[in-house]
């Protein structure tokens, strides 16, 4: 049974704090989010841009610099079998650990790839050189051949990157190459969390399928745990387990993939999967209307009212929890409350 | 602008009533890449030819890097071709010198870009650009103010949410909109669309490719789309073309092509593309071990590297066009 | 204008450093009502300390030193405007045609380019000044230098307009129908801009530290009062060992103050101007 914790939140608020010509202003990235993220799954992040969701990964990973700050809330780690507070009280607090153990705990514990991040390796020396200077930063190598050049030759071979790419320069590769490079480079430590931001988005279906089947194998390899972020939700149904749909920082539903495709409890989540075309099917296909709110100006109650088909009275004044409406499926719409006591009658 | 006939549709099945809009032959286009002693020559585009008629969305479908958008600069007059003519309405339009030619030209053939916050100068309102190409176009005065309010109509805006605003206050969908809409003050008759929605939203990408079906049954554009998304390729095109490493591999009708493909690599295309169905997931794996450039350098079938039908002449002999269960195939399979 | 005039006075370098403008340039204006003819000798008594009416004091040759500073921040104004603003107009008309016109003319320009930026400045300005001595009026000394202040500039600018020529919006710009001397002008400039303000500030206080370099080895006409003149004329009659304090200390403070008003308007208003900070601010008023 996969029950193992190796992630949590509770109610996590994080917040772009800005002061332009004496106003002050708040961004709402990451409003009151309680989320558990299991051992040995994949689990999928899925909205629109601006729904928080990148920011939500930063702030998880510790990477929260101002003027993002942590306002609220705990984030809590499984690291060898005791829970790690990374947050304490209002203030980030990275020096609860001291630098170094922050920065191993970063790296063989939680691996961050950003968006955007086929350039991140650096241009002006070859790739093997890049995975050298990350290794070498993290762990002390003796022997070369042992610790370095054979560990490595085995996870490329094993993510089915060939050998080649490691004597070229980043420049030389396609922008699918280097993402699955950026991505190899990041699990070669075998991270226990690995966050990655829009892996495929700028790619072409084919980088983009050799992408989440590198994903997959790593998972599968090393049965870690991926929090994937993406606003497509085509990818999202080929590699998560579970889902969870965010919509203006806050989690509106989450349950396991099958479930949300044949069952979307969440107006929002119906319409995110009704907007995507369909090979062989030529009907007429309509976005969802309206946008999204912007964080800085968040609608009273539900944030989602304002677009919403079925909007009563009550999501007007008050916000929807996300709780548990049937068994492992969670939803933050008062909708399926007022379903679940009928049901219940 | 509007053209209310609702029999355009019947149109365009009918080929033979279609004007060729643009005619490419043989285009080609060379690089050089590296410098000093390791200059090497890059094929981008070899031996390109189609057509594009009027009131039809055709598409030039491939991954990244394949050569569509060196295409497509070649097509607008932005990119000097290596060899190979353009036509637009019969005319030579790859040797325009003057200015008054280009523009005639350009107030035909029109384009949008693939990222919507670079489309326009931050640092200058977005309603400048709609104006100035009124006004350059010479579209009078009063008009201008009307042709403007209709352009952005057309593509879902009005004027008072565009007044006076920077492009950063617009979302990337409203960007892209606006784009057309100042693509269509010229009221041209061919919109080339260069990966307009990969920026933008998988949920929203259904408005802006529904407006290009607008503007071909009710505004007499038709639009070259330019993608790798075979999703909304197939949603919203007449005609396709697939392209691999520079040359056109593929080419009919987009039912035809995408249904039922022929070579092994729009069959690989096909099923790589993802579905939005948690039962539907890739059952086969792909392996991808050569490197972009060394694809490119390829004697004979740039494919052969990767194609699991691989035969000793495709290492040797790039296959010519060839028919097949009426669309054109690059391959020695359909000899 | 007024906002920004206003956003820039909240920056305190940007205050301190117009206040000290302004009163420099007050004192300039005031040149023009000076009570005493700045090339004549002995108009007022000699060696004074700072008293009044003679607040700055007086030199050996019998000059009343505030005058004589007025006419002295004027000139070297004059002198290092004039050789800024020609250096400018040459850097922005080379470095925007080597950028939009590529090909043979930019290998052209830009060859005529870096044999100016390798000529050593100074040297040559020592000889040619040498060489024309009594006939160098100030216009001919701003013209002469501004010949090695543009070079280094017009790479800058070009690379910049190189960045901007491959952005999209050059190309939804061109098919809006934009003509290329409109194009530079509307989509480039603002761009352009901030560059020239800064480097116009930082060629200045190079134009004036020549200038001084030269009057101070007595390489100008040094009738004419300057900033270096001044200097010069001290230290040629011993103002120091004299124990003429005033003398000495006038046009080092004066050249002090003027550098460091100089130097900070340059980074306040281009940290103002840069288009990343510009862009951030655009819009802000709507939320």
């Amino acid at each position: 049974m996969k029950t193992l914790e190796v992630l949590k939140t509770e109610n996590l608020k994080s917040y772009y704090m800005f002061e332009m010509q004496e106003e002050k202003k708040e961004v709402k990235a990451v409003d009151d989010v309680s989320i558990k993220i299991q051992e040995d799954e994949i689990y999928g992040i899925a909205g629109e841009s601006g729904c928080g969701k990148s920011t939500f990964l930063k702030t998880i990973c510790g990477l929260a610099e101002p003027p993002l700050r942590i306002v609220g809330g705990k984030i809590y780690y499984q690291v060898k079998g005791k829970e790690i507070d990374i947050v304490k009280g209002k203030e980030i607090d990275i020096t609860k650990l001291s630098q170094e153990e922050y920065r191993k705990l970063r790296w063989e514990y939680i691996s961050y790839i950003p968006q955007g991040s086929m350039s991140a390796l650096n241009p002006i020396i070859r790739v093997k050189e890049s995975f050298k200077d990350f290794v070498t930063a993290h762990k002390k190598i003796k022997d070369k051949q042992k610790d370095f050049e054979e560990p490595l030759r085995k996870h490329l071979n094993a993510l089915g990157l060939p050998m080649r790419v490691l004597k070229s320069y980043p420049h030389q590769l396609s922008g699918g190459m280097r993402q699955r490079v950026t991505i190899a480079l990041a699990t070669i430590l075998n991270p226990r969390i690995i966050l990655a931001d829009e892996p495929t988005t700028a790619l072409d279906v084919v980088a983009q399928r050799a992408v989440i089947q590198l994903l997959k194998d790593i998972q599968n390899l090393q049965k870690n745990t991926i929090i994937l972020v993406t606003h497509d939700m085509a990818v999202h149904a080929n590699i998560a387990d579970r889902m969870g749909i965010m919509y203006a920082g806050m989690f509106v539903e989450e349950a396991k993939t099958e479930e949300i495709f044949e069952n979307p409890l969440h107006p929002y989540t119906t319409f995110l999967i009704g907007s995507l075309p369909k090979m062989g099917d030529k009907s007429y296909k309509i976005s969802a209307p309206g946008s999204p709110p912007s964080l800085a100006n968040l609608p009273q109650g539900c944030p989602f009212h304002p677009r919403c088909p079925y909007v009563m009275d009550i999501c007007k004044k008050e916000k929807p929890e996300l709780i548990e409406i049937s068994k492992g499926h969670k939803s933050a719409c008062f909708l399926n409350t007022k379903e679940r006591k009928e049901n219940a009658k | 602008m509007r053209n209310n006939n609702p029999t355009d549709k019947e149109k365009v099945t009918t080929t033979k009533m279609q004007e060729k809009l643009i005619q490419v032959e043989n285009l080609q286009k060379v690089f050089i890449v590296g410098g000093g002693f390791a200059r090497s020559k890059l094929l981008a585009v070899d031996e390109v030819n189609f057509y594009i008629q009027e009131n039809e969305i055709f598409t030039l479908a491939g991954e990244s890097g394949c050569g569509k958008s060196t295409v497509s600069k070649m097509l607008l007059g932005f990119l000097e071709p290596s060899l190979g003519e353009v036509y637009y309405k019969g005319k030579d339009i790859v040797n325009l010198k003057k200015w008054e030619e280009k523009k005639g030209f350009m107030k035909e053939v029109q384009s949008i870009f693939q990222n919507p916050f670079e489309t326009f100068n931050p640092l200058r309102k977005v309603d400048s650009y709609l104006r100035d190409t009124a006004k350059q176009y010479g579209i009078e005065k009063n008009n201008g103010g009307q042709t403007i309010e209709e352009a952005l109509r057309s593509v879902g805006l009005t004027i008072s949410e565009v007044k006076g605003r920077y492009p950063n206050e617009f979302s990337g969908g409203q960007l892209q909109r606006i784009s057309i809409a100042r693509a269509l003050i010229t009221t041209p008759s061919l919109l080339v669309a260069d990966e307009p929605v990969s920026m933008v939203d998988a949920s929203l990408r259904m408005s802006i490719v529904n407006l290009f079906k607008d503007l071909r049954d009710n505004y007499n554009v038709s639009v070259l789309y330019i993608t790798h998304d075979l999703a909304t390729a197939y949603y919203v095109s007449d005609r396709i073309g697939i392209m691999f490493r520079g040359n056109i591999i593929e080419m009919g009708g987009v039912e035809e092509v995408l249904m039922n493909p022929k070579h092994p690599y729009t069959q690989m295309l096909k099923e790589s593309i993802p579905e939005a169905d948690p039962k539907k997931k890739w059952s086969e794996r792909i392996s991808i071990k050569e490197l972009e450039t060394e694809e490119y350098m390829r004697k004979g079938c740039k494919f052969a590297g990767r194609c699991p039908f691989v035969m000793e002449k495709c290492k040797n002999n790039m296959p010519p066009e060839l028919q097949a269960e009426n669309r054109m195939v690059r391959c020695w399979l359909y000899e | 204008m007024l906002e920004g005039f206003k956003e820039l006075m909240k920056d305190g370098r940007f205050k301190f450093a117009f206040i000290v403008i302004c009163i420099l340039a007050f004192m300039s204006i005031l040149s023009f009502f000076s009570p005493y003819d700045p090339l004549r000798w002995n108009v007022v008594p000699r060696d004074r300390a700072p008293s009044w009416p003679h607040i700055f004091g007086t030199t050996s040759q019998g000059q009343d030193l505030f005058w004589q500073s007025t006419y002295a921040i004027r000139n070297s104004l004059t002198i290092a405007l004039i050789a800024s603003g020609i250096s400018r107009v040459i850097a922005v008309i080379v470095g925007l045609v080597s950028g939009y016109k590529g090909g043979r003319t930019d290998i052209i320009l830009m060859s005529i380019n870096d044999s100016f930026v390798v000529l050593p400045t100074l040297p040559i300005l020592i000889l040619i000044s040498s060489l024309v001595k009594e006939n160098l009026t100030l216009v001919l000394l701003g013209l002469i230098m501004s010949l090695f202040g543009w070079a280094w500039d017009a790479r800058v600018i070009r690379s910049q307009i190189l960045s901007l020529r491959e952005r999209e919006f050059t190309y939804t710009a061109i098919l809006s129908g934009t003509r290329t001397i409109n194009l530079v002008i509307k989509e480039y400039f603002p761009y352009i801009i901030p560059i020239i303000f800064s480097t116009l500030i930082n060629n200045m206080i190079a134009m004036i530290g020549t200038e001084v370099t030269l009057s101070v080895l007595g390489l100008t006409n040094v009738e004419i009062p300057t900033i270096g003149t001044m200097i010069h004329w001290a230290v040629s009659s011993q103002a120091m060992l004299l124990g003429y304090w005033w003398w000495i200390l006038t046009p080092v403070i004066i050249s002090i103050f003027l550098f460091v008003a100089l130097y900070l308007l340059s980074t306040s208003l281009s940290e103002y101007l840069d288009p990343r900070t510009r862009i951030q601010r655009i819009g802000k008023a709507k939320e």
